[in-house]
């Protein structure tokens, strides 16, 4: 089953995603929003880092946040982020370094992610699942 | 989630207004309002349009009633086509009900040349277009600023394309608020935002942003008509960008302070991304400020890419048919003070225009006896449509419109019912040229994913909100 689908919205986009553990979360949410820009990668052997370090005051911020840092790296550096490395990941932060890629653009236009309705579930099991709208 | 509205629920004011109690839902502080025709009704309970809109109704401070216009549809926090009109004194200011496109509007220009006589040079021009308007998501401008540069074009809009030479001064006065809004503060625009933007000044980007050549194809009213030099057959362009990655920023960084624990004044709040600051709070009085700079910002954007289309047809004309004139700007997306009813407001409009009446004191003195020029894009390959605001806007509308045609599908759907190839040949066929970076992004914006334009103006028209001027038909699309 893939870890995260696209869902319709009349305007925008809806991206629903499941992880086993809150780091498969980010993980999968990261991955919806690559393929929602759909970059066009460049030919580059170098795999450059980029550093994020974001402090929020729940979950939901948190995974927002994190989206839209992504965003803002993604159309001010022109890359994609091919890999996520976590140093630390909890309710109200996460630290780590993005893999980028330099593209030659994207296919789509993405603004933000939004809170729009937005609720990360907690199973018992440890696993989330949430929906994310994006404003497109 | 709380109660949904229900057709039934609906109380009839006339035959193009509709209301839901205030009694509907518990939080709810004031009616909700819905402009639309008998037929149009089905059709706004397909989505969650609604629950959106009874949800602004529970902001503190709101006036009389929240609202929506015949081009409603789902959006995120407010539905598009929204408006809200909060008390400056005691109520709240809020970014998601602003969105994310901070002024993103529309710009028509005209021309004195007749359609037969440029015809067959319509795809010269289109391909001029795209080589002269950088389009398409991450393309840069060509002119990159950073530092007071930046904040000039921040702090004084339009103002500072004039002084740049990318402007004059007639196109100036036939912006909204002259292509300026004085409340703007560069340093309330955060170090992302700015960088976001900075190479973004006179692109158009990507989505539902266009630059589209028309001709002028029917008049309604010949008086306003006039007024706004508008004649049969003669071409004009119709020009819908926004603040770009700039006013993207601006409305997640305030986004993301609002929902903060430590300045969440909003802690029951039905929609998170409604979260909102008391207007006359420091943090209320920032996001004013930022807001009022990406506006700016956007106007100065779409100045330059009037620039820039002016070059195009430069380039392909030269001299003769002259220059390309300003009609109006009109924005979209926006927080304004305005006074109705002598109360100082914040009015929100997300995805509605501004419609000032013959007389107002805010429009141009060409456009004083016919009212503002109200620009109504149709989705692409249909028709667009030129209105001036009647008096019925200022008496119950808070001087407002619709903005379009509004969406009714998806694009994930679109895509799936449409091949943007196929598209972009039908369109061709029947004479309009498009000049597109994206066939997927053609195919979202399929006329088939829009409302009927015409259906949307009529009932505006009928409201007496804003009443029906030109019809507009497209002869070539850009879009990135």
């Amino acid at each position: 089953m893939s870890p995260f689908s696209l869902l319709d919205h009349t305007a925008d986009i809806r991206l629903k995603v499941t992880g086993c553990d809150l780091e498969q979360l980010f993980n999968d949410a990261l991955a919806g929003l690559t393929v929602i820009v759909s970059p066009h990668p460049r030919d580059s052997a170098a795999k450059p880092t980029v550093s994020f370090s974001i402090q929020a005051s729940d979950l939901e911020s948190l995974l927002v946040d994190f989206l839209n840092e992504a965003l803002f790296t993604l159309q001010t550096r022109k890359v994609a982020i091919t890999q996520v490395t976590f140093d630390s990941l909890n309710e109200f932060s996460a630290a780590g370094q993005w893999v980028v890629q330099p593209v030659a653009g994207f296919a789509a236009d993405v603004k933000a992610a939004t809170y729009h309705d937005l609720k990360i579930i907690r199973h018992p099991d440890g696993s989330f699942d949430t929906t994310i709208v994006f404003d497109l | 989630m709380p109660e949904i509205p229900h057709k039934n629920i609906l109380k009839r004011l006339s035959d193009y207004l509709w209301e839901i109690p205030a009694t509907f839902r518990a939080d709810m502080q004031v009616p909700a309002r819905i402009y639309a025709s008998q037929k149009m009704l089905d059709d706004l309970f397909r989505d969650r349009s609604l629950w959106q809109l009874v949800n602004l109704t529970t902001l503190p401070g709101i006036f009389r009633y929240a609202f929506v216009m015949p081009d409603v549809h789902e959006g995120y926090g407010s539905p598009i086509g929204g408006v809200a009109a909060l008390r400056e004194d005691d109520g709240v200011i809020s970014p998601g009900m602003c969105g994310y496109d901070i002024n993103c509007g529309v710009r028509l220009l005209r021309s004195t040349a007749h359609i037969q006589d440029l015809r067959d040079r319509i795809p010269r021009l289109m391909a001029a277009l795209y080589h002269e308007v950088p389009s398409g998501v991450g393309t840069g401008g060509r002119i990159k600023l950073r530092g007071r540069d930046l904040d000039a074009i921040l702090e004084k809009g339009v103002d500072e394309t004039v002084k740049r030479g990318w402007a004059d001064s007639e196109d100036r006065d036939f912006c909204e608020s002259h292509g300026r809004l004085p409340e703007a503060r560069a340093e309330a625009v955060s170090s992302h935002a700015k960088e976001r933007g900075s190479d973004q000044l006179g692109t158009i980007g990507a989505g539902n942003h266009f630059v589209e050549v028309q001709y002028v194809d029917q008049i309604f009213d010949e008086d306003a008509a006039r007024a706004m030099s508008l004649k049969p057959g003669e071409v004009t362009i119709l020009i819908h960008c926004g603040s770009r990655g700039l006013g993207h920023q601006v409305a997640t960084d305030y986004i993301r302070t609002f929902n903060a624990s430590k300045h969440r004044y909003s802690r029951d709040l039905v929609d998170r991304e409604l979260a909102y600051a008391p207007f006359q709070s420091n943090e209320g009085q920032d996001y004013f400020a930022a807001m009022a700079a990406a506006a700016n910002f956007a106007w100065a954007n779409r100045q330059l890419i009037t620039d820039e289309v002016r070059e195009a047809w430069r380039k392909v004309f030269g001299n003769e048919f002259g220059d390309l004139k300003l009609v109006y700007d009109v924005a979209h997306n926006i927080v304004k003070r305005e006074r109705y009813d002598e109360t100082p407001l914040l009015v929100h409009r997300k995805g509605a225009t501004r419609a000032l009446p013959p007389g107002h004191p805010d429009i141009p003195l060409k456009y004083q006896q016919c009212g503002q020029p109200v620009l109504i894009p149709g989705s692409m390959g249909t028709a667009s449509y030129v209105l001036a605001g009647m008096e019925g806007a200022m008496q119950e509308a808070f001087g407002s419109s619709c903005h379009g045609a509004g969406r009714t599908m998806s694009r994930k759907k679109a895509k799936s019912l449409v091949n943007g190839g196929q598209l972009r040949q039908e369109l061709e066929s029947r004479g309009i040229t498009i000049a597109a970076g994206s066939m997927s992004g053609l195919a979202e914006e399929a006329p088939l994913a829009y409302k009927d334009v015409e259906t949307v103006v009529d009932v505006v028209h009928h409201a007496g909100i804003a009443r029906k001027v030109a019809r507009l038909k497209p002869v070539g699309v850009m879009k990135g």
